[in-house]
Order: C-alpha cells, then sequence, then structure tokens
C-alpha cells in the first residue's frame, strides 16, 4: 500500500473522530429551548412576510387577470377527481371480468367500437358547427379537446381492463 | 457547477450529466395523481407470493433500485419473486391536502389490489421502508386485502423516546414551537426544508463520504454508485403539507399509532388487527430511526409468527448493499 493512501486513510480516520465529535455538539446546542424559541420566532416572522408575499401576488394576479397557484391547484384538484372516478370505473370493470367469466373481450371490443362511433358522430357535428362565427368556434375547440381526452380516456380504461384481464385469465 | 481547472490526468468525479438510476426492467401497471405502481417481473418466476414494496414519503424510491449490483429490487427479482412498487412521486403544492388517510385508502389499498389482479396471487407479502412501514403498518392494520407477510425496514412506530432534538418535541408538545401556519402558507413542506431538517437531526457536517470518495478517485464503479447515492441523499422531495401535519400531532407529539388511538377515516387503526406473519429489522448504525422507535410494534401485534432482528449496518445499507441479506433470504424462503 503506498504511502500516500495510507496518509489519506489515517486522515479519514481522524476526520470521521472529529466529525461524530462536531455533529454531537452542534445537536447539542441545537437542543436548547432558547434555540427552540428563536426557531419558533423567525418562523413567525418569515410567515408574515410569505402571507404578504402571497396576498400581494394574489392582488396582482388578479388585476392582470393570470391565474394564482391556488387557482392551478384547484384546477389539478378537478382532474384528480376525474382521475379517482376512471380509476373507480377501471376497478368496477377488472373486478365484473374477473368475477363474470362469461364476459367475451369481443363484446368489450364492441362496446369500445361503439363509443367510438358515438364520439367520431359528436366530432363530425362539432366540425359542421365551425363556421358560425369565432366564439363558437373556440367554444367547439374546447368541446373537441375534451371529447378527446374523454375518449382516450374511455380507451385507456378499457384497454386496461382487457390486459389486466388477461393476466387474470393467465 | 464551477469547472475548476484540474490537474491534467485527474478523472472528472462530480459530473454535471445527470446520471441514470433503476437499472432493472420495469412496467408501470398503475398511476394515480403522481404515485405509480411499477412491476419488476421475476427474472425466473420461483415464488408464489409478491412483494409488495412501500416506500418512504420523504425521499425518492430510486435508492432500491440504485444499479447493479446495488438493488435490493434485483435481489428480490432474481431470487424468483415478482416484485410491485408503490411510488409516491413528487408532490407539488397541488397535493398540499393529501392526508395520511388518503395516502392508506386511495394509494396504498387500491395500489395493493392492482398487484393482487395482476400477479393472480392468492397473498401479498408487504414490505416498508422507514416512513413506508409506518404506513404499511397502519394499511395492514385496516386492510381488506389477503397479506401474509409484513415485513418492515427501520419503521418509526413508537415516538414516546426519541432520542435526539428533545427540546423540540417537548416545544411541539406544549405549543412553544408552532409550525403549521408556515406549513399552510407553503402548502407542502418544501424538499429543501425536509434536507435541512433530516440533515440537523442526523449528521450536519459530513465530510467523510468526499474523503472516501477521494481516496478512490480512480475506482470508476465505485465513482458512479458513489454519485448515484450522493443523487439520493440529496433527493429529497416534498411532503404534503396536511399529511405532515398529521404526522407531528398525531403521531410524533400524541404517538396515536403505537397506542392503537389511531383513526383514519372514522376507522380504528388497531395493531392487534395485524395478523401477518411479522420481520422487523432495525439497524445498528440508524441515528435516524433508532432501536426504541421501532422494536415496540412486535409486541403490539397479533401474529404469531413474529421475528425482531437487530442488524450491522445503517438507515439504508441492506437496500443498497446489493442481492437479498442472508436473514431475510431464510425468513422468506419458509414463508412465500
Amino acid at each position: 500500500m503506498s504511502d500516500k493512501s495510507m496518509k489519506l486513510k489515517d486522515l479519514t480516520r481522524l476526520v470521521a473522530n472529529y466529525e461524530k465529535d462536531l455533529n454531537d455538539f452542534i445537536k447539542d446546542k441545537l437542543n436548547d429551548n432558547q434555540v427552540v424559541a428563536l426557531a419558533n420566532t423567525e418562523m413567525e416572522k418569515h410567515l408574515k412576510k410569505v402571507r404578504f408575499l402571497r396576498r400581494f401576488s394574489e392582488i396582482i394576479a388578479h388585476q392582470f387577470n393570470f391565474p394564482t397557484r391556488d387557482d392551478l391547484a384547484n384546477v389539478s384538484r378537478l382532474v384528480m377527481q376525474l382521475e379517482d372516478r376512471l380509476d373507480h370505473i377501471e376497478e368496477m370493470l377488472i373486478q365484473t371480468l374477473g368475477e363474470n367469466g362469461s364476459i367475451m373481450e369481443e363484446d368489450l371490443q364492441t362496446i369500445e367500437g361503439e363509443a367510438n362511433q358515438q364520439m367520431n358522430r359528436e366530432e363530425a357535428d362539432l366540425k359542421a358547427g365551425e363556421g358560425e362565427g369565432e366564439k363558437n368556434s373556440l367554444r367547439n375547440r374546447v368541446l373537441e379537446t375534451l371529447s378527446q381526452l374523454g375518449k382516450q380516456a374511455v380507451k385507456d380504461s378499457i384497454q386496461d381492463a382487457l390486459s389486466q384481464r388477461g393476466n387474470l385469465r393467465g | 457547477m464551477a469547472d475548476f481547472p484540474r490537474k491534467r490526468g485527474t478523472p472528472r468525479i462530480i459530473e454535471q450529466s445527470e446520471i441514470p438510476v433503476g437499472p432493472t426492467p420495469r412496467k408501470a401497471i398503475w398511476r394515480k395523481n403522481k404515485a405509480t405502481l411499477w412491476y419488476y417481473p421475476a427474472a425466473v418466476k420461483k415464488k408464489r407470493t409478491p412483494m409488495f414494496l412501500i416506500y418512504s414519503l420523504v425521499n425518492q424510491a430510486f435508492i432500491l433500485d440504485l444499479a447493479p449490483g446495488a438493488s435490493m429490487i434485483e435481489g428480490f427479482t432474481e431470487q424468483g419473486y415478482d416484485v410491485y412498487l408503490l411510488d409516491f412521486g413528487i408532490p407539488g403544492y397541488e397535493d398540499k391536502n393529501i392526508s395520511l388517510a388518503d395516502y392508506i385508502f386511495d394509494y396504498i389499498q387500491p395500489g395493493a389490489r392492482r398487484a393482487l389482479w395482476h400477479s393472480k396471487a392468492e397473498d401479498l407479502t408487504v414490505i416498508g421502508y422507514c416512513l413506508g412501514g409506518t404506513l404499511a403498518v397502519m394499511y395492514a392494520a385496516i386492510a381488506t386485502e389477503p397479506i401474509k407477510n409484513l415485513i418492515l425496514f427501520a419503521a418509526p412506530i413508537d415516538f414516546k423516546n426519541i432520542p435526539y432534538m428533545s427540546n423540540w418535541h417537548q416545544a411541539l408538545r406544549e405549543g412553544g414551537l408552532k409550525p403549521e401556519g408556515l406549513i399552510d402558507e407553503y402548502g407542502v413542506v418544501p424538499a429543501q426544508a425536509m434536507e435541512f431538517g433530516l440533515r440537523l437531526m442526523t449528521a450536519p457536517i459530513n465530510v467523510t463520504p468526499y474523503l472516501a470518495l477521494l481516496g478512490r478517485m480512480n475506482d470508476k464503479k465505485y465513482i458512479e454508485k458513489w454519485r448515484k447515492f450522493d443523487k439520493w441523499v440529496k433527493g429529497h422531495v416534498p411532503f404534503a403539507g396536511t399529511a405532515f401535519k398529521e404526522l407531528l400531532h398525531e403521531m410524533v407529539v400524541k404517538n396515536k399509532l403505537i397506542k392503537n388511538k389511531l383513526y383514519l377515516r372514522q376507522k380504528k387503526v388497531n395493531l392487534k388487527d395485524i395478523k401477518a406473519n411479522l420481520l422487523v429489522v432495525s439497524t445498528e448504525g440508524d441515528d435516524l430511526i433508532p432501536e426504541e422507535m421501532v422494536k415496540p410494534l412486535v409486541k403490539k401485534v397479533s401474529s404469531r409468527d413474529k421475528t425482531y432482528l437487530r442488524v450491522k449496518g445503517g438507515h439504508v445499507t441492506l437496500a443498497i448493499r446489493g442481492g437479498l441479506p442472508e436473514f431475510l433470504t431464510k425468513w422468506l424462503d419458509r414463508r412465500s
């Protein structure tokens, strides 16, 4: 073993010992009632500043018509609620498929096909109404996007259910 | 990061590029919000009971699959177990209202059901790491799903005698420390605050890992593993505010779990309802979750088959050592 690596090993051992002592010392000093009280006071001061900044940013956002982080969080929560519902439907599908072996995959594919046809018809209707002005166009685009999202979600649910069923059957 | 001048020929230790983790092949079989249920198929399936892994809310789950030869998940799959890992992901501000009950009833329980459906197994082995172990205990107490084995690694259950920062706990109990307002304002406890707080509780100064790295700066494999571990050490995630407040008040201050006084959605979490074969593991070098926070669970459950083991190592040593420790292989062999 080289002299250099021995020195480094000795140094590491030495530092490890001092490090433990130093850490114990710091933790001991931190575990002091005065430090706890100071931390609480500073936390309260910080809270006041953060609260002020939030209220200020909310006023600015309101004036400029920007969404605040709470607005965005609310939208996220709505998405999560939708996700929960889909999840619930998916679980029910898996359970039904698991319990009722007579339901064939073709039946599910028929259901999926019918859902697709229905959504295609709705899409065609939406496209037909596109010439009715800019306001309607925006509305249609939003509805179209939502429809596509819904369609995809239903498709995913059915596909997941089918794959889970495949696993159940082995 | 500043590019420091280096002596010619000296290897670059700290790279700027992102280092990949999680080498074991896997597939997402269920997603909810930020959480994912990952499926790691067994190399050659030999065991009937699959593993359902619940990781902590404090850090990222990739520590369980850090690198080839340093992965507990790889250890399970190589021994013929199918593995399901519930990774809670990285919460954002919009997740501030997620409570402990939400984690149990909306994430863990449906995740376990999915694992059962997917695996076609009759029952599961539930494994909880650190705070994930605490959640696993809560789940096991209310579960309607069949749990054959419950394994806990460094899971804090009894908060009566936390052997560090006693005055902080006292201040929390007596109202001298009130972090609730700030937590509400931030929505989540930021990742940096989590890292800072945990570091203060364990090792505020941490130089030796860097010296160890310096000593093996020509060992590429070691450097890579070191970087991956360092990524995990510094990779804390935000903690949902509501769940954090519950953890502080219901668990740390009132210690309700071990006293069988915890209610989740009006359902009592009674530890006596745990009947699965139980293995509780704590490590000798764990400064964060010492034995006294782990061991008391063993006496509280109804399981006939229960084992408590104290082994060598630190808080995450078992997860990154590579393969499965011998005691775990033996314990599982007879019960899977």
